[in-house]
């Protein structure tokens, strides 16, 4: 049985104080901090990039748990701005980390759903193949797309990156997923010609306010569960409004939904690794629900169940 | 939802905003000034639009948001019923 072992994450120490752009962008000190509810953004260094976050994420994994290089066998890096578009981001990660040459490696290009989709790739290619260590890389470092002079997504996308580590010999293991596209609208989350990132928030506030309720409900009826028997939330990091008013949508309690975005911002694919991380280790929550949702447009809901503790 | 056959009220208006769990209760704002010269931030404004799209069954383009038809209360009243 694949699941997960370990979450360690990285989150750059350079930020961005997004009250030093009020003025920029015509906006209050309220509007920032209580309906955004991002104080500051994590910033790469110019130099760095989506591979340079991935090994900080791994050298953190190495910290927590000595994980054997010859031994992983899996690797996957979801991201949508990679170092370079060829080659792909895992092959030079995989690279870096002295892997072996036995071990698969390839991207998953999704945002803000591409860690529940990740997951349940890398568990099924993993269980199909017979594999047993592997790395699921989470890394978008969005601040090289974001137009400083766009309000609309100037203040909400940090930098960062994460690594799951997937084995025989889990804490957790995924239930069923519930995956939802809606390609009519790509357009409303996109990279421009100009290279730049250019987002409708309105267009993508209704997608999710409609759309993943009762995603979220599907999820609960094909594990068999409702939500009274989910200990958290883990729901992508968009915004505290985004994240408020799912919560409000789906009826659940705000104490089971953490917000945990203020100091770094929205990282994209790292977001519910991030809110995992220290969580997965407490031993009150026992099933999670994660949700991601986004570019695409795109969502990937699923459970989590606790296998034992550790 | 309601039956858009039937004339829609400004107290419809209101209370399907304020159901949107706004920062500003809406009843106590001027109906006929603009709602986001008296404080309803962006993000409310869109949250508003989409409880009056599911309440009364259309859809508010981004051109109709911002060709001010749906700026005030008295506004939107008037774009619904033209809508009927």
């Amino acid at each position: 049985m694949i699941g997960i072992k370990e979450i360690a994450a990285w989150i750059p120490d350079g930020r961005e104080d997004n009250l030093d752009k009020l003025t920029r962008h015509e906006t209050d000190e309220g509007f920032v901090l209580e309906k955004i509810g991002i104080r500051r953004l994590s910033r790469l260094s110019a130099d760095q990039q989506a591979s340079d976050a991935c090994v900080n994420a791994y050298d953190a994994l190495q910290r927590k748990c000595n994980v054997d290089p010859a031994c992983v066998d899996f690797l996957v890096v979801v991201t949508q701005t990679p170092d370079l578009n060829i080659p792909h981001v895992s092959a030079m990660v995989h690279g870096r980390l002295g892997l072996s040459p036995h071990c698969a490696a390839f991207d998953i290009s999704l945002g803000c759903s591409g860690w529940v989709y990740a997951l349940h790739t890398a568990v099924a290619f993993m269980t199909q193949n017979g594999l047993s260590n592997g790395l699921l890389f989470t890394a978008d470092p969005y601040s090289k797309i974001v137009d400083p002079q766009d309000k609309n997504t100037d203040l909400l996308f940090g930098d960062a990156a994460s690594v799951t580590l997937l084995t025989t010999d889990p804490l957790w293991v995924p239930g069923k997923g519930e995956f939802l596209t809606d390609g009519s609208q790509w357009q409303l989350l996109r990279k421009l010609d100009s290279g730049a990132l250019a987002m409708d928030g309105r267009g993508i506030f209704n997608f999710v306010m409609t759309e993943l309720p009762k995603s979220i409900e599907r999820c609960l009826e094909k594990n068999g569960i409702g939500k009274e028997d989910i200990d958290l939330f883990a729901l992508h990091q968009a915004s505290k409004f985004i994240v408020e008013q799912l919560t409000k949508r789906v009826k659940i309690n705000p104490d089971k939904v953490p917000f945990v975005i203020r100091d770094y911002g929205n990282t994209v694919s790292s977001s519910i690794p991030l809110v995992l991380e220290e969580r997965i280790h407490d031993e009150q929550f026992s099933r999670v629900l994660v949700s991601g949702f986004g570019v695409g447009l795109s969502a990937g809901t699923s459970i989590l169940n606790r296998c034992r503790h550790g | 939802m309601v039956n858009v056959a039937q004339a829609v009220s400004r107290e419809k208006v209101i209370a399907v905003m304020n159901s949107a769990g706004l920062d500003s209760d809406i009843s106590t704002l001027d109906p006929s000034m603009s709602l986001s010269k008296q404080g309803v931030d962006s993000l409310d404004m869109i949250n508003a639009m989409l409880a009056i799209q599911e309440e009364f069954n259309i859809k508010i383009s981004d051109a109709d948001m911002s060709s001010g038809a749906w700026g005030s209360v008295d506004s939107i009243v008037a774009s619904l019923n033209s809508r009927l």
